[in-house]
């Protein structure tokens, strides 16, 4: 199971800091590079590719080839400069920094034919920012008051507020989509609009045939006006088993995986004809505590209200050995509320460490001793045990719990595995109703989704996302300058603050980062894939006419057909 | 009976936690308000006896109402998958009546010999393998390790659409191979055993040893007297066995990427898209339906003494 995300922002930094960096160097223009098809895996059918409501990495993938952002983020992967044009030319920012033109390419086209113009660039910001739309992201547009179109070609983003990711939100956040086919639909039935699944965008791919239940073949758009894809088509094909992914990796059925088992990493990546590429960890999972009586905020939680008994839980597991025995080289101990990938993050916050001698006396401090003969920890008669509520779904936190639940026995604390199913996992997290649940999150590279994770004011809001119910106005002061800062060791300072003050408060034992592999057949030149978003250039991908197999021959006219 | 099955699906999928605008870890953080419109939409919001009595309503006419997760009605993704599955399960269920009929008769054969108490404990291990651990055996040998076989698909992806249609049939044939090899091995381990031993039953009874007086041969004694009154339990079991392949087809269908029925009811209950996963049910309960029907023809068919009214 993919954990959860909002990866835009993290691909669209990243889609550039690697462009030198790939095999093969810059590729060469000529005739021998455009043709080709490649077959990539996914682990489920999207539901839809409407950008406003794709929020799993798959619909991720599909998506961002069929529609374009008017501008990439730079080379430099800052999120307040160095942009390169997309459907945006140019740009300017108004004098007082609280509004910036873009100005779009004129030779612009949807793939229906219809020019791009600056009217769907306010119709997108719109879409995207209507509350009954369900954007997953729609908490950082509120800075953004208004888009307007000054003419055809330009569009104008106003703001309330100058902030250090207010060119990215405007820039590179949305998926620009066509109001001539859009605005006409019901919002509230957008998820299951005839669009989603027929989507026409701006990029350099189109929609060719989606078969349901089986593939999606996106075809390359030989119109685009920045020059079409070198690939004729990519087409993504669901493959739940991964034995089976394993197997047509190896015999070349597919050319392109993400692989996240260490064991089945290992033979392939010794594989002659596939070659590897390491994705930095923006996933991390973590056991949450509810600070509060499930699905009652007004009482404490009887157990866990008290960090010193979340501080003996951490300490009680040897994340290290655990991580390691599940993960080898594909995870690592999550730090905190962050991966280690995230700019602003700090590895070098002191963690609680594995202790378990220490464990024991914190636990006999706090009252739950051992009593003779028994084997679970006990206070005034009540044992030491809770459940953690795990999402069967997700074949790693399965694994790893029961990992931890030895671990656990062992130190005389009972836990029980309560796994329920996805749907019923997240019903049961935004309802509050756990003692701790076995949660992950994505990172982006901002730190400012932490706003609605662990702050104050979203455990106090019912429909807020703090659900383990975490409080520390400290932690939140420190946060709101690190967001606030103008420059990076400002903004350093203040984040290595907020995470040290949420370390040491232990609302959450921190459990892994895991990482992933994207396996490569060897014959495509990945230029321009990227570690967090490997998909990133697909377009500019080729493979070399005398390395190309049978399903590379067949051309763009079946495709079209 | 298919009421039931539609009434206690509707039942039991509605009580399951969680709803289709609930479903997913990864969208986690869209607004209450944009899924309580979604629920509005579809009249999740109102009643669960409301909720019912639209479905009855909705189902007399013949409608199962609208997927939640893909545009248009329900019946329409059903629709899509069902050929898919039956083409899996026809060829399964041949595959493991034909072969499990005659690998039952020719260890009966040689009841009690060596290669009996082998072949025996083989389709015993065979019947107690679980779908999805064949499927993989299945691919590692005849995909992975020998190559002779696709591993996945309906289909050849991206060459398909460029083969004539006699290359197109001998594609697909070739996709079907392991996949509905998984499922009739299984199925064939099971009807092998019973069929044996229903043979073994019929083979000391009077008729035949009459038949072997007359000097009529051993394989005719066998195949044209014996067999025919030891089929009776083992076509009960195979029109039985219709709604117990549907249920492997799930997990065989995942392993082999087939997009049919089970793949489609697994990823509906996953997502909560209520109408597909009682209509998937509903499959099911006609299966169970269909299967003793076919039961009944093909009892009377092979024993004189039933008659069909």
């Amino acid at each position: 199971m993919r954990e959860s995300m909002s990866r835009r922002m993290s691909f669209l930094v990243t889609c550039t800091l690697t462009i030198a960096a790939c095999d093969g160097g810059a590729a060469k223009s000529g005739e021998d590079e455009v043709g080709g098809s490649i077959i990539v895996a996914t682990q489920a059918e999207p539901r839809t590719l409407l950008p406003p409501l794709v929020s799993a990495i798959d619909e991720d993938i599909v998506s961002d080839q069929i529609f374009e952002t008017l501008a990439w983020v730079g080379d430099e992967g800052q999120l307040d400069r160095g942009y390169r044009p997309a459907l945006a030319d140019s740009w300017s920012w108004e004098n007082d920094s609280l509004a910036i033109v873009f100005r779009l390419n004129p030779q612009a086209r949807w793939q229906d034919g219809k020019p791009v113009r600056a009217s769907d660039v306010r119709f997108t910001h719109d879409l995207f920012a209507d509350s009954t739309v369900g954007y997953k992201d729609r908490a950082s547009l509120a800075h953004i008051d208004s888009v307007t179109a000054r003419d055809s070609l330009t569009a104008v983003f106003w703001f309330d507020a100058r902030y250090p990711e207010q060119f990215f939100d405007a820039a590179s956040r949305m998926p620009i989509v066509p109001a001539h086919l859009l605005a006409n639909e019901p919002r509230a039935t957008l998820p299951t609009s005839a669009f989603g699944r027929a989507p026409i965008g701006s990029g350099r791919f189109r929609l060719g045939k989606w078969t349901p239940n089986s593939s999606i073949e996106l075809v390359a758009d030989t119109t685009h006006y920045r020059g079409r894809a070198k690939l004729d088509r990519v087409v993504f094909t669901i493959v739940s088993d991964p034995n089976a992914l394993s197997a047509r990796l190896t015999t070349g059925e597919l050319d392109v995986a993400d692989i996240t088992n260490p064991a089945a990493f290992k033979t392939l990546a010794s594989h002659p004809d596939l070659k590897v590429r390491i994705n930095p960890a923006y996933d991390y999972a973590f056991l949450l505590f509810n600070t509060r009586a499930p699905k009652r905020r007004a009482a404490p939680n009887a157990l866990f209200a008290d960090p010193g008994l979340r501080r003996a839980l951490t300490m009680a597991l040897d994340r290290d050995k655990l991580v390691r025995s599940q993960f080898d080289s594909l995870g690592v101990v999550a730090v905190g509320p962050m991966t280690r990938a995230q700019p602003l993050a700090d590895s070098t916050i002191s963690p609680i460490r594995y202790d378990s001698a220490g464990a024991a006396r914190l636990l006999d401090s706090l009252g739950w001793t051992l009593p003779p003969g028994k084997t679970v920890r006990e206070r005034a008669g009540k044992a030491l045990t809770f459940k953690v509520m795990t999402p069967s779904i997700s074949s790693n936190r399965m694994a790893m719990i029961t990992k931890i639940h030895e671990a656990f026995r062992r130190q005389g604390i009972g836990m029980d595995i309560d796994a329920v199913d996805g749907n019923a996992f997240i019903t049961r997290v935004r309802a509050r109703d756990f003692d701790v649940a076995f949660d992950g999150r994505h990172a982006d590279v901002s730190i400012s989704g932490l706003r609605s994770n662990w702050t104050v004011a979203s455990a106090k809001d019912a429909a807020g996302q703090n659900f383990g119910n975490y409080e520390n106005p400290k932690f939140d002061a420190h946060l709101d300058s690190a967001l606030a800062a103008r420059d990076v060791p400002n903004a350093r300072s203040h984040a290595r603050e907020a995470f040290s003050t949420i370390v040491a408060d232990a609302p959450a034992i921190w459990v892994y980062e895991v990482r992933t592999a994207t396996m490569f057949h060897k014959r495509i030149r990945t230029v321009h894939a990227v570690p967090t978003a490997w998909w990133a250039g697909i377009a500019d991908w080729y493979i070399p006419a005398n390395e190309r197999i049978e399903r590379d021959q067949v051309g763009l006219r079946v495709a079209s057909r | 009976m298919i009421f039931i099955a539609a009434s206690v699906s509707f039942l039991l999928v509605h009580l399951a936690p969680g709803d289709p605008f609930s479903s997913t870890l990864d969208s986690a953080a869209v607004s209450e308000s944009a899924r309580a419109a979604w629920r509005q939409v579809y009249g999740l919001d109102r009643p669960l006896l409301e909720q019912y009595v639209r479905f009855l309503a909705q189902l007399a006419r013949g409608n199962l109402g609208p997927s939640i997760t893909r545009p248009g009605p329900a019946s329409a993704v059903l629709v899509e998958a069902l050929p898919n599955t039956l083409l899996l399960m026809g060829t399964a269920l041949v595959l493991s009546f034909v072969g499990g009929v005659a690998l039952g008769a020719w260890q009966a054969s040689r009841a009690g010999t060596r290669v009996d108490r082998v072949t025996g404990t083989a389709s015993l291990i065979i019947a107690s393998l679980p779908e999805f651990w064949l499927g993989i055996l299945l691919i590692t040998v005849f995909g992975l390790r020998l190559r002779l076989l696709p591993m996945a698909d309906a289909t050849t992806l991206i060459l398909y659409d460029s083969m004539s249609p006699l290359q197109q049939l001998m594609d697909r044939a070739r996709h079907l191979v392991l996949p509905a090899l998984t499922l009739g091995l299984l199925g064939m381990a099971s009807i092998a055993r019973y069929q044996r031993a229903a043979l073994l039953d019929v083979l000391p009874l009077e008729f035949v040893r009459m038949a072997r007086a007359k000097g009529v041969s051993d394989r005719a004694v066998l195949w044209r007297h014996a067999l025919r009154n030891a089929l009776v339990p083992t076509i009960v079991l195979a029109g039985l066995s219709l709604p117990t392949l549907l249920g492997g087809a799930v997990f065989v269908e995942s392993v082999f990427s087939w997009p049919g029925l089970g793949r489609v009811a697994a990823n509906a209950f996953e997502g909560r898209d209520y109408q597909v996963v009682i209509g998937a049910t509903m499959i099911g309960a006609v299966l169970v339906v269909a299967g003793g029907i076919l039961t009944d023809l093909l009892h009377a068919a092979v024993d004189p003494r039933v008659r069909v009214t």
